[in-house]
């Protein structure tokens, strides 16, 4: 399971070296992905794409909700739902 | 209200703020309004082979208002923009001047879509300060001033070619029978454009001639959230007949879900396909399709009901005369 710290760490990674945003240095909990680091729906949708395929996590894509685009702190604070049930799922098993 | 089609908001601003006159059934054509593939398979909403006079034609017989194509594309760009200057000179109160820019060119304003260029109709007026001109973007509820070198040299970009002007002198209000037979000629019962466009290119992508392009796959559809948005026309339109014909709100709300759900389930054609692209995993290729045949059985859904209170409207109408 990761914890927030790992996951605010893993984000800002791919931002900066995966998707090369030029806004990185702007990143912080309570930058909005639109309006401060000009992320689009698309470029939010890569990102997911590699949360989901490098760190393993099973992001439905039903489940994609703009709420939890919004800033970082509230992808984080899905992010760490989605980690904690999966880890809890697979204990379960 | 959210972005839907460019220039039909353009048009369709003077009809809101008139009394006597509904909007709403001009967005009957709009969830399926044209769009473009070109020949490498890029799913396209902007291209030279799509022009607006279905909607031009419609907005007369609808409102009667003519709308004037001031932008000759066989004229140089200079020629153009020195025709929009004398338009704007002599712009009388009640004319409304349409003009294409690339928004990408205007950092100042929200581009959501990030596209460059970015295609995109406003309307421009002069203001009591020469270098400053008026913009007003009703698509994205955005009105203000700019300098008028800025939204110039937005016009400028190559990319970019298109303008119109309309007279809001006298506004028709619309008889029952001109909507009907728009309704009917916008109404495509037995085709889904923009999913058969989508499993097309997707087809094209992983098993056709452009296989080996499968990491390409990603841009090809880059453009689906612009089009996607247009599905919320239906929401004006069930808003239309609802009123017309006595619904509840939460008939109505149902409605708005299942629009909600379809503009949603493009999003999730483009993360599959997205991961397609860089996976090429054939289980992700089937859920692709898998979603695209579910995104069109709910769209023709919509579309069968809709059409059923088309008909309870126009039954209510023929009733009313008969009365």
């Amino acid at each position: 399971m990761l914890n927030r710290e790992e996951l605010y760490q893993a984000v800002y990674d791919i931002l900066k070296h995966k998707l090369e945003i030029p806004t990185w240095k702007s990143f912080e909990e309570n930058a909005r992905l639109n309006e401060d680091l000009y992320m689009d729906s698309i470029m939010i949708l890569q990102l997911i794409l590699h949360l989901e395929l490098d760190l393993g996590l099973n992001i439905p894509d039903d489940m994609f909700v703009p709420k939890d685009f919004h800033t970082v702190e509230t992808l984080l604070n899905f992010l760490e739902e989605l980690s904690k049930n999966s880890y809890e799922k697979e204990r379960h098993v | 209200m959210i972005k839907v089609h460019c220039f039909v908001s353009c048009v369709c601003e003077v009809i809101k703020k008139t009394d006597g006159v509904d909007h709403r059934p001009f967005y009957f054509g709009v969830w399926d309004a044209d769009f473009d593939v070109s020949p490498d398979g890029i799913l396209s909403y902007h291209s030279e082979n799509i022009n607006h006079d279905f909607f031009k034609t419609w907005y007369e017989m609808l409102y009667g208002i003519k709308i004037h194509r001031w932008y000759d594309e066989k004229k140089s760009k200079l020629t153009n923009v020195m025709t929009l200057l004398e338009l704007m000179k002599n712009k009388p109160s009640y004319r409304s001047i349409m003009v294409m820019l690339d928004l990408s060119m205007l950092p100042e304003r929200e581009n959501k879509f990030h596209q460059s260029p970015f295609p995109h109709y406003v309307m421009l007026e002069e203001t009591d300060d020469p270098k400053e001109w008026f913009m007003f973007d009703p698509d994205f509820r955005w009105e203000g001033r700019l300098p008028k070198q800025k939204i110039l040299d937005a016009i400028m970009v190559p990319d970019v070619r298109g303008g119109y002007y309309f007279d809001a002198k006298q506004i028709n209000p619309t008889n029952a029978e001109t909507i009907e037979a728009y309704f009917q000629t916008c109404m495509k019962h037995d085709e889904n454009p923009m999913s058969e466009a989508i499993r097309k290119i997707v087809e094209l992508f992983s098993r056709g001639t452009e296989k080996h392009r499968r990491s390409e796959l990603s841009d090809a559809l880059k453009q689906i959230p612009v089009l996607a948005i247009r599905k919320y026309a239906y929401e004006h339109a069930f808003a239309f007949f609802w009123e017309a014909d006595g619904y509840s709100e939460e008939w109505f709300e149902a409605w708005c879900d299942e629009i909600e759900k379809l503009v949603k389930g493009f999003t999730a054609i483009q993360y599959r396909a997205m991961k397609y692209a860089m996976t090429a995993d054939d289980t992700v290729l089937k859920e692709i399709h898998e979603k695209i045949n579910e995104q069109e059985k709910l769209e023709y859904f919509i579309k069968k009901g809709l059409n059923e209170c088309f008909e309870a409207w126009v039954s209510n109408k023929h009733t009313e005369v008969l009365a």
